[in-house]
């Protein structure tokens, strides 16, 4: 019980933090009137956490369904396919506010479609293991496309994709959180039912089926709702990177491999560390920004290691 | 034997560098690969001595019939060599430093020209003009731009920044020709306290600075696609619709123009008002 | 034994794995009640691991090759959930790529029990130090499972199968690494099941003496086929044995038993 009040204090803590702090100073007293603070900072915050969220319970489903804890979302070719989708978008010069999102998302389905069909074997199988190497495929060849539509563009902007890739929150807004907050909910619950499936599957396909979980229909649900989360995550913010990774096994070493409480651990987790990624990216360099994919890895490998070894003295190995 | 693996890769990394060729009295052949400079060739009068230019060299029209041999980014060395220069000018970079190397084992003479800000642009003018024997043409362009940065700083009329991309938001700093360009046209930059020529920010701190007007380089009209987006409408410049357009034929690179851009920029500003 | 429907019923069954050259199962028939110990034996690749397979439903053979059927309905009908609830299988191998308590893993046993949002309840843990109890294995029950040694780590399988409360218990191989007393105590807890539990027992295991004295019958399978079934006095003779294993031996009684000693075959001096 306790370890999840210091969980929730964490995201208190992390959700106030990135309200208060900034590059443009805000007066404490003016917080609630602040035009920065209300369409700025708020939904900025509150995407963060929706989508580091979104990334902790994406990383640890995987990580589960291939039975490979150096699985991250976007190990899967995810990444690939919505960079070429917004590089596309850009050359075609389509035109709306939410032409880079939509086209980052349906490149991003268009890969895991994909991979999921490389990932069957034998008829309607499908092997964890196979996913892995077509989603490693899929990933270096949209992204040789992408690479080439870019090198041989005239437009500095095509260019500038690449940054866009690179992941950040700055494209933040009341709007955007609006549709990632009615997005993930249904994803989120699948995964969530199979958590205890999950559990069952770490013992091995064959010994789950005999415990009664349905083994293909669960992989396939698993799959495909871990991937929707991450291509919503993708469009919105780019390839934010090591989250997925990092923050199961952070929570895996507090809460075990129990799923039920793994997930919405890894949710938290996932949150609270986008979440002070994106105020350090913001405020460390200030007036300048950094991307915060650099700041997950800077904070999150070593928060890793530091966590490791205190758990390594009494606890299990892995 | 690994003594002799040493000895053998000290032997090639110490191998030394060819030495560059010289430079022609007058250059008759040239394959310029920066914008800037196939501009200045063109401005100081030397057009029919290019003979080659890269895709990112559109200015002045005349120079769309030169033909390309390749980006800017990485100088195409093969396709160099097919125009058969007698001088290559190059813009100051670490990548080019290599290409300048590999056309001087060739034989092709270099010049390497630093083409970031208008004072090197005044400078690269007065190089080119003596080395393709238009030399009062390229003094007196050099002239011009020097006596622009020599003028007195005019009074700031309007508080500016150009955003040149929005996911991530990117804003132009300090080190740039354009912050130049704006602070002569009595614009102040409220970038200009970052000291390289771009820079990825927050857009609160755009907000927190509150620009009179937004500087987009653009060859239309119409207002930026971001100016619709929520979080962009929190800063008042893009609420407002204060806009201004800058051409890419004047405002795109450092350019011999730039008098001419400093005035019609100063003249924007204005009418804004 | 009892009149009761049998638990597991496979009837006539071939079976042959896609793009295979032969069957794997050609013409068996299988029928276990509660309260039987099964023993199935036969050399490697003899069918009995496709067997179980199909009698589960995890694999169907073509119409008109057989039937399988669980409490009275066909094996491949069932849920995997419901099927769990009535049969408890321990594989020959499962990963173990995550660290785990004893406890947990054989609450993972409590699975087709629980509801789909529900917690695990007190009857589930009551379950669970049940099953271990039954298993002789409660003192292991806070233990991470790597720190088991092979025995123990059976036994605590065996707890999660038992965890399930099934009406019978499929284990396959389950003493194929253990040393002689670990293995006695497998064969002992089963019988044990059985006989105080009334639960049935499908054993799949290599060692034919032991399945002589603790199972009640045997099938002896051989390329697929059914080589002899019945009590193991009526199954273990030598012409028989001799023939399925391909190897001489002698067949000497043991507290009422047969039991099988392979003879020396010592190679002709060149």
């Amino acid at each position: 019980m306790r370890r999840w009040l210091g969980l929730a204090a964490l995201v208190a803590l992390a959700l106030v933090s990135a309200v208060v702090l900034g590059p443009a100073h805000v007066a404490l007293g003016d917080l609630t009137s602040s035009e920065i603070v209300r369409s700025l900072r708020v939904p900025r915050a509150l995407l963060a956490l929706l989508v580091g969220g979104s990334l902790g319970v994406a990383g640890a489903s995987l990580q589960a369904l291939v039975r490979n804890p150096l699985a991250d979302p976007f190990l899967l070719g995810l990444s690939g396919g919505a960079g070429l989708g917004a590089v596309l978008a850009i050359a075609l010069h389509v035109a709306g506010p939410w032409a880079l999102p939509l086209a980052a998302f349906v490149g991003a389905l268009g890969a895991m479609a994909l991979v999921y069909r490389l990932g069957l074997v034998g008829g309607a199988q499908l092997d964890p293991r196979v996913l892995l190497l077509a989603g490693v495929a899929v990933g270096a060849f949209t992204g040789a496309i992408t690479t080439a539509i870019v090198s041989l563009a005239e437009a500095a902007d095509l260019r500038n994709a690449f940054l866009w890739l690179w992941g950040g929150l700055s494209g933040a807004s009341w709007d955007t959180v609006l549709v990632i907050a009615v997005y993930i909910p249904v994803p989120l619950v699948v995964l969530y039912a199979a958590a205890r499936p999950l559990d069952l599957l770490a013992l091995g396909e064959e010994p789950a089926t005999h415990l009664g979980a349905d083994v293909e229909p669960l992989k396939r649900r698993v799959y495909i709702a871990a991937s929707m989360l991450t291509a919503a995550a993708v469009a919105v913010s780019g390839v934010i990177g090591f989250v997925g990774l990092i923050v199961p096994h952070i929570t895996r070493l507090v809460w075990g491999h129990h799923h039920r409480a793994l997930l919405p651990a890894a949710f938290l987790g996932g949150g609270a560390l986008l979440l002070f990624a994106d105020t350090v990216a913001r405020v460390s360099v200030a007036p300048r920004e950094l991307p915060v994919g650099i700041v997950t890895a800077l904070v999150g490998v070593p928060l890793f290691a530091v966590l490791l070894r205190r758990w390594m003295g009494g606890g299990p190995r892995g | 034997m690994r003594r002799l693996f040493f000895a053998l890769l000290l032997a090639v990394a110490c191998r030394p560098t060819a030495d560059r060729p010289s430079v022609p009295a007058t250059a008759h052949r040239i394959v310029s690969l920066a914008p800037s400079s196939t501009e200045l060739l063109f401005a100081i009068g030397a057009g029919e001595q290019v003979v080659g230019r890269t895709t990112w060299c559109r200015y002045p029209a005349a120079a769309l019939r030169v033909p390309a041999v390749g980006d800017g980014l990485n100088p195409n060395v093969e396709a160099i060599a097919a125009r058969q220069p007698d001088l290559v000018v190059l813009y100051r970079s670490q990548m080019n430093e290599t290409a300048a190397q590999q056309l001087a084992r060739l034989g092709i003479p270099t010049v390497t020209l630093a083409q970031d800000r208008l004072e090197d642009i005044a400078q690269a003018a007065r190089e080119l003009g003596r080395l393709t024997g238009h030399q009062p043409a390229g003094d007196s362009i050099g002239a011009a731009i020097e006596t622009l940065l020599r003028a007195p700083t005019p009074a700031t009329i309007a508080r500016v920044t150009f955003v040149v991309w929005d996911n991530p938001p990117m804003v132009i700093g300090g080190g740039s020709y354009l912050d130049q360009l704006a602070t002569l046209a009595g614009a102040s930059n409220v970038f200009h306290d970052i000291a390289g020529a771009s820079a990825t920010v927050s857009i609160e701190t755009i907000v927190a600075r509150n620009p009179d007007v937004i500087l987009v380089l653009s060859d239309s009209t119409a207002p930026p696609a971001y100016s619709a987006r929520r979080e962009w409408r929190a800063i008042r410049a893009v609420r407002e619709g204060r806009f201004i357009m800058l051409p890419g034929d004047l405002f795109g690179r450092p350019s011999p123009s730039a008098p001419a851009a400093v005035a019609a920029l100063r003249h924007a500003l204005e009418v804004r008002k | 034994m009892s009149t009761a429907a049998p638990l597991l019923s496979v009837q006539r069954v071939t079976y042959r794995y896609p793009g295979a050259l032969g069957d794997a199962l050609r013409d068996v028939s299988l029928e276990i009640r509660a309260g039987e110990f099964h023993a199935v034996l036969g050399p490697n690749g003899s069918g009995k691991t496709t067997l179980i397979r199909v009698a589960l439903g995890l694999t169907t053979p073509a119409t008109g090759e057989g039937t399988a059927e669980i409490a009275g309905r066909a094996a491949a009908a069932w849920s995997r959930r419901d099927l769990a609830r009535i049969v408890g299988v321990v594989a020959q191998r499962e990963d173990n790529l995550f660290p785990q308590q004893v406890r947990e893993t054989v609450l993972l046993g409590r699975y087709p029990h629980l509801s789909l949002w529900g917690a695990e309840r007190p009857v589930d843990r009551e379950a669970v130090t049940r099953a271990l109890e039954r298993c002789d294995a409660l003192r292991l029950a806070d233990r991470w499972i790597w720190t088991l040694s092979g025995g123990e780590y059976q036994r605590v399988r065996l707890a999660r199968a038992l965890a399930q409360e099934p009406s019978l218990l499929v284990l396959d191989e389950p003493t194929a690494s253990l040393d002689v007393r670990h293995e006695m105590e497998l064969f002992e807890l089963a019988r044990g099941l059985v006989d105080a539990g009334g639960l049935a027992v499908l054993m799949i295991t290599h060692h034919v003496n032991l399945a002589a004295r603790f199972a009640d019958r045997v099938l002896l399978l051989a390329d697929g086929q059914t080589a002899a079934q019945g009590t193991p006095r009526t199954v273990l003779t030598r012409e028989t044995v001799e023939r399925v294993f391909a190897w001489p031996v002698a067949i000497e009684p043991f507290d009422g038993h047969p039991q099988m000693i392979p003879l020396r075959q010592p190679k002709e001096p060149a």
